[in-house]
């Protein structure tokens, strides 16, 4: 009994060839070729296309019509987007010139604060005026009193003299005369004495009251000297003080804060503002760690350029250099 | 013969090919789910419950001076009950008609229907599903008490997602709180 | 004697020198107010050729308009085609722009585009070590023509977390279900997967059963979703790139509300295996299922916190749907939400002390964010109909389905209630977006 299995010579080749080529074939189609990556190679990250499954052919077209209508919509709406956006712009104008009409009221209240010093000066020079008056006659009354004084003196001295020569004469005649007239001249020794007592004490108490005016009114000088000095003082301060608080608020205007910015960080800037207020240089001298938050204040001083700053170049010399430490603690929304 | 295995062999190896060519044109075949489930949706639509004026309203054409879908007195036939507002109490007035199908049920072991629940389009979807449940809930245990056995029931909830009208007003939303008995097996 | 004169006049002169700047100190200010405005920038057109890519727009064109729509910027635009070396600072910093784009495009090879791009700033800020630094980035590719529009989303990207400090999520994706409806009611579902601006609609699912609920896996890989097909409610999670679909979960009864963990291993979802709908969680890989809450309530929409610890969801275990917390370690579930009658769907923000949900009051549905540390609620938008927020995963933009000319449109509003806007509409109603998370492929 032959082998079933046994193959006829002739056949052997050409099967074994058959039996390969199925082989391979079974091989192709069960082994899937790998697709090819979608990905390239010099962005990090990029849109993969979604393989989308169809599932009618009439949904095709359906979804075909869909995408079209949707085209369309969107078209519309950047259309409206471009409007809103053109409104924006318009605003943005109108908030400018706002602003500038600002600084100019601003610049009008600085002229009229340097009047008000004007008038302070002419009211210091006014009373220079009358203290030169009030010494004048000062003076007139010392010389009044100087001449009394001699008056009064000679006076005393020409009674003397008649009385003694008096007494003289009479002593020879009467002793009794001469006990009287040494009673009369001791007795008119008394008056005199008393006279002239009265004479010194009125001397002195007219030299007090005179002193007493001449205190009175270099007090009145003093005082209003303290005040002119006091206004200037205050009026320089002031400027000072009113300049500063201009500055911080230009460059609070200007300064977006950035969203989530951390309270308790600080950054310092160093400005250098050249004469009228321009904004030179911005340099960071202590950063906040954060760089968002240091760039946002930097952006905001130069765009609050030009700052407000005195004209007079000897206020402006103060103003040449400034350390601003900058806080996020406030924020307010923009009027626009 | 040795002709025609020579024929027959190089047939087989270019069918092969060309299937093997066919893997490569970009044709992606479709999943399992999708055309099955398109398949399964026309087979239902075409044949089983006659009259198709769109989902929900399979079976019944009849509507009252509300719009609401009358429930036919007879058995099999496909239902609609409504509820109030936040409410999962069966009407009163629907009560006849559940017996009759109840009755039906409890005399034919293999008839199964599914239970639909639906709510008003106001809230949350998926909360809604939760709402839509408990109104199946409140119908089944009725027809569990008339003897229907828990098997053939089956509920689904769809919450607010196929609504019956639309509008944001009562009239649309009390023809949207219902629950659709629908029988899958006769 | 005459040597030593000199010798100390000079020294004196030498220390009077040195005192002299000691006179004149920098001016104290501080700055502690500032403003919140949208940062200005201007964008210039692109040199080289006008190229479109799909959308028919041009590279410099969706840059632009992605950096408007974000609401952090205020893109000044100029017809001037410049180059970096050539950009007209005078001009810019008049128009109030902090910072200047410009960019070229050349063709190169066969259908390939060389693309460079600058961000400068307009002002020479000066830093510590004194050097003028005005480039704040500029980069070069090289892309095929069908790789246009992403790559002008990645510029888009990369200039805004240079001037924000925040990653951007203009590389996202959002996906939604569109629901297409006959006048005889019978309804066409379809789940599509966008750019985040709405552009390149994908399907990923056509079906006449209502689909709901699509989640993102965190690998952005794929897609959990609940489909009705066959008249019942089963989860499915499909893989974006292939299409291909593994059924996840198909229980009698409700399957719905799926919500991935943030390691992508669970799912947390709802079903009534007990009669009730009540949360569950899935081991996607060994399909064991494990019980979170239970009761007769209607316990659904679970979300995980971005540590994974716990979990959002909406109960009306207290009478009316409110947002509820359980902690997984623990299982102690705690009331979050007190305000208003009516509160849903919550999802948290990435910084985790923030959550975004639906919520109502005085009758009106709305979008509310709240702050979980003091319980303050912010009401983002109210129309009446707002309903399905869904996070931009850098947290700065809400996308939500809402009404508008009867039928369902997505709004997005950002999370300081900045900016709102609408999304082009195409035909039928839209529902249910949910953004992707950072897309790393």
């Amino acid at each position: 009994m032959a082998n079933r299995f046994h193959i006829p010579s002739a056949y052997r080749i050409p099967l074994a060839v058959s039996v390969a080529l199925h082989l391979i074939l079974i091989i192709f189609l069960a082994v899937h070729l790998p697709k090819s990556s979608y990905r390239a190679n010099s962005i990090e990250s990029m849109v993969k296309i979604i393989n989308a499954v169809a599932v009618h052919s009439n949904q095709v077209q359906a979804d075909i019509e869909t995408l079209k209508a949707k085209e369309t919509a969107r078209q519309q709406a950047e259309a409206h987007l471009r409007e809103m956006a053109l409104a924006a712009e318009k605003r943005r104008e109108q908030e400018q010139n706002r602003l500038e009409a600002l600084q100019a009221a601003a610049i009008k209240k600085r002229e009229e604060e340097a009047l008000k010093l004007k008038t302070i000066q002419d009211q210091a020079k006014a009373a220079e005026k009358t203290r030169v008056i009030e010494e004048a006659r000062v003076a007139a009354l010392q010389a009044e009193q100087l001449h009394l004084q001699e008056k009064v003196a000679q006076a005393t001295i020409a009674k003397k003299k008649a009385e003694q020569q008096k007494a003289e004469q009479q002593k020879a005649a009467q002793a009794k005369r001469a006990i009287l007239a040494a009673q009369k001249l001791a007795q008119e020794k008394k008056v005199n004495d008393a006279k002239a007592a009265n004479e010194a004490k009125a001397n002195a108490l007219l030299q007090k009251q005179k002193e007493l005016q001449q205190k009175l009114l270099a007090d009145q000088m003093a005082a209003e000297e303290k005040q002119l000095q006091q206004a200037t003082q205050a009026a320089e301060q002031g400027i000072l003080d009113r300049y500063k608080a201009q500055i911080i608020q230009a460059i609070e205007q200007q300064w977006i804060v950035p969203e989530g910015a951390d309270q308790s960080l600080s950054c310092v800037l160093l400005i250098r503002l050249g004469p009228n207020g321009v904004v030179l240089s911005v340099s960071l001298v202590q950063s906040s760690g954060d760089v968002i938050l240091d760039r946002s204040a930097q952006a905001a001083v130069f765009k609050a350029s030009p700052l407000p700053v005195p004209k007079d170049p000897n206020q402006f010399a103060a103003f040449r250099e400034l350390r601003l430490t900058v806080r996020p603690l406030q924020v307010t929304n923009a009027s626009s | 013969m040795k002709m025609y295995t020579q024929w027959l062999k190089i047939g087989v190896v270019a069918a092969a090919a060309l299937g093997l060519a066919a893997c490569h044109t970009g044709y992606k075949p479709l999943p399992a789910g999708q055309t099955a489930e398109m398949g399964a949706e026309q087979a239902d639509g075409a044949s089983a419950y006659g009259m198709k004026t769109g989902d929900g309203y399979q079976g019944q054409g009849q509507k009252d001076a509300n719009g609401r879908l009358i429930n036919a007195l007879v058995a099999p036939s496909n239902q609609t009950y409504y509820f109030e507002f936040d409410s999962d109490v069966v009407a009163q007035e629907d009560m006849k008609a559940i017996s009759i199908q109840a009755n039906y049920l409890a005399t034919h072991p293999s008839a199964r229907i599914r239970l639909e629940g639906n709510t008003d389009n106001r809230g949350s979807r998926e909360y809604n599903i939760g709402l839509g449940w408990r109104r199946d809930q409140a119908v089944a245990r009725i027809f569990e008490q008339q003897g229907v056995n828990a098997k053939q029931i089956v509920m689904v909830s769809y919450g607010k997602e196929r609504p019956a009208a639309m509008g944001n007003n009562e009239a649309a939303w009390q023809l949207n709180r219902r629950v659709s008995l629908v029988y899958e097996a006769k | 004697m005459r040597h030593r004169q000199v010798f100390f006049s000079l020294m004196l002169a030498l220390l009077l020198g040195i005192m002299q700047p000691a006179a004149q100190a920098a001016l104290d200010l501080e700055l502690t107010q500032g403003i919140n405005a949208a940062i200005p920038i201007a964008m210039t057109t692109f040199a080289g050729p006008q190229v479109l890519t799909t959308g028919q727009q041009t590279l410099d064109q969706i840059i632009k308009q992605d950096l408007q729509n974000c609401g952090q910027f205020r893109v000044l635009a100029n017809d001037q085609g410049q180059a970096a070396a050539s950009i007209d600072y005078g001009y810019w910093r008049k128009r109030g722009a902090n910072d200047v784009i410009t960019g070229q495009i050349q063709a190169v090879g066969r259908d390939q585009y060389q693309v460079t791009f600058s961000l400068v700033s307009v002002f020479n800020s000066a830093g510590a070590a004194g050097a003028a630094e005005n480039t704040l980035l500029s980069q070069s590719f090289r892309v095929n023509a069908n790789q246009l529009r992403g790559l002008a989303h990645h510029i888009s990207d990369l200039i805004y977390q240079t001037l924000t400090g925040v990653r951007g999520v203009f590389s996202t994706k959002i996906a939604y279900v569109l629901v297409q409806r006959a006048p005889d009611m019978t309804s066409k579902y379809t789940l599509e997967v966008a750019d985040a601006d709405g552009y390149n609609p994908q399907p990923l699912l056509v079906s006449a059963e209502p689909i709901m609920s699509p989640t993102w896996s965190p690998d952005g890989r794929k897609v959990a979703y609940v489909s009705f097909e066959g008249h019942r409610a089963a989860i499915y999670m499909q893989d974006i790139a292939t299409a291909r679909r593994a059924l996840i979960s198909a229980a009698p009864g409700i399957n719905g509300a799926p919500a991935f963990s943030p390691d992508g291993r669970e799912l947390a979802l709802v079903l009534t295996k007990n009669g009730n709908p009540n949360l569950y969680l899935l081991d996607i890989n060994s399909g064991s299922i494990s019980a979170v809450t239970s009761g007769n309530y209607i316990d659904t929409e679970p979300a995980f916190s971005p540590d994974g610890r716990t979990l959002l969801f909406t109960s009306n275990r207290d009478g009316t749907p409110q947002i509820f917390q359980y902690s997984l370690a623990s299982g102690k579930i705690s009331r979050v939400t007190y305000r208003g009658d009516y509160n849903a769907r919550a999802r948290f923000l990435p910084n985790q002390h923030n959550i975004v949900l639906m919520h109502r009051e005085n009758g009106l549905f709305g979008i509310a964010l709240q702050d979980l540390t003091n319980g303050n609620m912010q009401i983002l938008a109210q129309s009446g109909a707002d309903e399905s927020p869904s996070l931009a995963p850098n947290g700065k933009m809400v996308i939500y389905a809402t009404e508008y000319g009867n039928r369902g449109v997505l709004s997005q509003v950002s999370t300081d209630g900045r900016i709102k806007l609408r999304l082009p509409a195409g035909e039928g109603s839209v529902q249910e977006p949910a953004w992707s998370p950072f897309l790393n492929y």
